[in-house]
């Protein structure tokens, strides 16, 4: 497995995904790459509920999810949490195209689900957590 | 992994990394899992549900690679497609009605024949261990 995450820090991941085996392998690969924690959220309304207990070094974030979708989701943080890109990068993770989008609605990138190449979303978060 | 008349497990393999206890894993999920969001899926049809339909059927999206069964991807696919649809681009309600739920009959019975293969790979599994 890809080794890219820096190990000096311990890093904290919010994954937010309803899918099990989604969840499963993202943060088996994720937490294999170095000093990360990856907690799992169910969808966006869970994913607030566990962004007011702890802070958290990146989201990814799903999009279609019951409850509360990613979009409702990341608006929310950005606007009533007032977490800025800088102090929570926020990446979506989805089977949606929204390629050259995200930024629309407050993300900072994009990987494209199912994950064939991992290296390379790996690469994505690490840059994302090196800006911080 | 052996070959199979309908499913494919490279994905399941490229994902488990070589790894005998994640495609134990992986294969486990995938014979309990999707049963209950297909049977979810026959309901909501059923009911007409559309928008919730959607939501479970996109949530399969990307569980059925790791099964590999062409066919019962696209046609879960095409549940998916048509429903944006519906949101997005004012497919009838009639043309909806006529054409989901047949889709939706068809993925449980693609996702049984699926079954015994995928429950073979998780013996050939167990036996190698």
């Amino acid at each position: 497995m890809n080794n890219n995450i820096e190990k000096t820090k311990q890093r904290r991941i919010l994954l937010v995904e309803d899918n099990k085996m989604n969840q499963f392998v993202t943060k088996r690969y994720i937490e294999s790459t170095g000093n990360v924690e990856v907690t799992i959220a169910d969808n966006g309304k869970i994913a607030i509920d566990k962004l007011m207990e702890r802070d958290f070094d990146l989201i990814l974030m799903d999009i279609e999810m019951p409850v509360m979708n990613g979009f409702d989701a990341t608006k929310y943080i950005r606007t009533e949490m007032n977490y800025s890109p800088e102090d929570l990068p926020i990446l979506a993770m989805t089977t949606l195209r929204i390629d050259g989008k995200y930024p629309d609605y407050g993300m900072q990138d994009y990987i494209a689900k199912p994950v064939s190449d991992w290296p390379t979303a790996i690469a994505k978060i690490d840059a994302c957590l090196q800006k911080k | 992994m052996d070959n199979y008349k309908h499913i494919d497990l490279s994905y399941l393999e490229l994902m488990s990394d070589g790894d005998a206890d994640m495609k134990g894993i992986l294969l486990d999920m995938l014979l309990t899992e999707p049963s209950g969001e297909f049977e979810k899926m026959q309901k909501l049809a059923a009911e007409q549900n559309w928008d919730e339909l959607k939501q479970v059927s996109h949530k399969m999206k990307s569980t059925l690679p790791y099964i590999g069964f062409e066919e019962l991807t696209e046609t879960n696919k095409k549940i998916d497609k048509m429903l944006w649809e519906r949101q997005n681009s004012g497919i009838s309600e009639d043309a909806i009605a006529a054409t989901v739920p047949t889709l939706v009959s068809t993925v449980s019975e693609l996702y049984t024949k699926a079954l015994p293969e995928l429950q073979d790979a998780r013996n050939n599994l167990m036996n190698l261990a």
